[in-house]
């Protein structure tokens, strides 16, 4: 089976058969063994590097590699599905959503206001604590999804930026 | 010595305490709300009842039930941790007329450092430096904005019946009040069930230095040195050590009777710790007593060698504390590190959810206090603190590479978590020169200096293998990794 694996902004082509592998046509010396469900170990040229593996849920073409704390991801490309979904939202809106359930203390902004980058549109309590929520672009603020007081869950809507 | 302990709290100081009372042949009880049933801390104890309810306030924060709890199991002691009902003077009075032994300082020395006010008019007569603040409570936006002209901008509101950076508000200048004081008097409200808060003038750039203090009921009080919690974010401490980088024998010495003579005022026993900030110019500045277990008593654990909670539960039951101030020697350095659920690009908002995959780090020098489990789920009720990874070294550099070499060996998903601030915490020359005060965090470079890119092929052929490993072979489902590993343990399982 020929993988197509794409590791930030290059491709590579693995074909794994038995205890053969082929990177982008030519063979490696590469010793591959699972060490647990998801821990992978690679012996290549001499050097071990043990890898933890998972997916994403939300992103299952995407795979996350996990060495010595740092955490790489590599994309399969899979031909049944070269066509990707366009991003959430009508180009240039910024959706921003409530990142876990909490309560709105207040709002900081009104709709309609410029923000930039970086600046608190409302007050979110969660766990004892209370925290911001930031304009992750400049823009005008569309609309705010919520009112002070409401609960939320984690991805409402909290608002809109354009 | 007592028998039985219930501990009044949960996650990983819960655990710690159960496992001293284990260690010393005492059962240990355990208590629960409707989210923690199956929580480590309930899976450890010896006994557990439940407390119902979901929200800290109708469980872990509600007396009553606590105090049922205990009559109960029929415990003769409770120990309450930190955070809270820990600095609740009502614990401690509720244990007395219950005539179960509580494991902390009497309600009065509490109470007498429990208010942040009183505790500062204590340390004053005690000839303590202090910083200038206000003496009393204050009653409204306005008098605060009152004060803070008065001492001058910067101030700090705080809550006076607080402390864990809850209810804390840096402001710079009176525009900034009116919100401040809402945001302060709001937190210290929900944190605490007071919304009192007072101020006090700010420093620039502090360090944060307490001074770990030990009493017993026979009159001896002693300190065991300092520990430095400079790296903070939002009045939180991240990151403790012991030694502090910036004291010398000299200051410590001063710090250290300083922090024994406030303590020795208010009739104060057991485990304890007095707070300073520390300026540029050294000068020292008594900031609060924390009348209780730190979150970071392992440092100080592991520079003395000395278990903090087997004295604590020693000095309850009225032993003798068998050490004088020239007992206490510090060796090597310590550092901890506070693991938190939260999102790094959101904000460091909290992260709960389920822990996926957790993967401990082990070796010398290296110690975690630890209160979740894979498969486990952290709950927004609560602090979302998972960890502390703790490690000892013989000198500072040895401490942070060995920090270092354990972050890399930490594995945690499922939950989103700050161990990536703490590698690049642990690869920033500024931390490793010691040059550290309370804004050290808002320093700190979003990136690490030079990132090591892993290189592509290796990562090409791991991501190709397991994606392989997915796919569902068309004959046999066989292949999946799981199955690999299965296999190959069967086959090791025949040699």
């Amino acid at each position: 089976m020929i993988q197509r694996i794409r590791i930030g902004e290059r491709e590579f082509t693995v074909q794994i058969e038995g205890e053969s592998i082929l990177l982008d046509g030519a063979p490696v010396a590469a010793d591959l063994r699972w060490a647990g469900p998801n821990r992978l170990s690679l012996v290549l040229g001499g050097l071990s590097r043990t890898y933890t593996i998972e997916t994403d849920a939300a992103a299952p073409e995407e795979i996350l590699l996990t060495r010595r704390g740092a955490t790489a991801r590599a994309q399969v490309i899979d031909p049944r599905r070269q066509r990707r979904g366009p991003a959430a939202g009508p180009a240039g809106r910024q959706r921003l959503l409530a990142p876990m359930a909490g309560r709105v203390i207040r709002c900081l902004v009104d709709a309609g206001a410029e923000v930039s980058q970086g600046q608190g549109i409302l007050v979110l309590e969660a766990m004892k604590m209370q925290n911001e929520v930031r304009a992750s672009k400049s823009g005008r603020v569309l609309k705010l999804g919520v009112a002070p007081g409401a609960a939320v869950s984690p991805g409402d809507l909290l608002a809109e930026i354009e | 010595m007592f028998r039985k302990i219930l501990i009044a709290n949960r996650g990983e100081i819960a655990l710690r305490i159960a496992r001293a009372c284990r260690e010393l042949g005492i059962a240990s009880v355990a208590v629960y709300s409707e989210v923690d049933r199956a929580a480590p801390h309930v899976l450890y104890c010896d006994e557990a009842q439940p407390l119902g309810g979901r929200a800290a306030a109708e469980s872990y924060l509600a007396l009553e039930k606590i105090m049922t709890a205990a009559r109960r199991a029929g415990a003769d002691a409770l120990h309450p941790g930190y955070g809270f009902l820990s600095e609740n003077p009502a614990l401690p009075e509720a244990c007395r007329q219950a005539g179960i032994a509580f494991i902390g300082p009497s309600a009065a020395a509490m109470e007498r450092m429990g208010s942040k006010t009183a505790a500062r008019a204590l340390a004053r007569e005690q000839g303590v430096p202090l910083l200038p603040g206000s003496r009393q409570a204050l009653a409204s936006a306005r008098e605060a904005e009152r004060e803070a002209a008065a001492l001058g901008y910067p101030v700090m509101l705080k809550a006076a019946a607080g402390g864990g950076g809850k209810g804390m508000q840096l402001v710079g200048g009176p525009a900034e009040m009116e919100s401040a004081y809402a945001l302060a008097t709001a937190e210290a409200q929900s944190a605490f069930g007071d919304g009192t808060v007072y101020l006090e003038k700010a420093l620039t750039a502090p360090r944060h230095v307490e001074i770990q203090v030990l009493g017993d009921h026979h009159g001896q009080l002693i300190h065991l040195g300092e520990r430095e919690c400079s790296v903070q974010r939002r009045h939180q401490k991240v990151i403790e050590e012991s030694p502090s980088p910036a004291l010398t024998a000299e200051m410590r010495q001063r710090m250290g009777e300083a922090a024994v003579a406030v303590c020795r005022a208010a009739g104060y026993t057991n485990a304890g710790t007095v707070e300073f900030l520390v300026d540029a110019e050294r000068n020292f500045y008594f900031l609060e007593v924390n009348a209780r277990l730190q979150v970071e008593h392992p440092v100080t654990e592991l520079v003395t060698g000395l278990d903090l909670v087997h004295r604590q539960i020693a000095i309850a039951a009225g032993q003798p504390l068998g050490l004088r101030q020239e007992d206490i020697h510090m060796r090597g350095h310590a550092i901890e590190c506070r693991i938190y659920a939260e999102d790094p690009e959101q904000n460091f908002f909290p992260s709960a959810g389920t822990i996926r995959h957790l993967r401990h780090p082990a070796g010398p020098g290296v110690r975690e206090d630890c209160g979740v489990e894979a498969g486990g789920t952290v709950p927004l009720e609560y602090d979302p603190m998972l960890s502390k990874l703790i490690v000892w070294g013989e000198n500072r550099a040895q401490a942070a590479a060995r920090m270092r070499r354990a972050l890399e060996e930490y594995e945690l998903s499922g939950v989103r978590s700050n161990l990536g601030l703490f590698r690049r915490i642990f690869a920033d020359p500024e931390f490793l020169a010691g040059r550290l005060d309370t804004h050290y965090l808002e320093r700190l470079p979003a990136q690490p200096a030079a990132p090591a890119a892993e290189e592509g092929a290796p990562l090409a052929i791991a991501a190709a293998a397991w994606a392989a490993a997915q796919t569902p072979a068309p004959a046999a489902r066989e292949g999946g990794p799981a199955e690999h590993w299965r296999r190959a343990a069967r086959e090791a399982g025949l040699r």
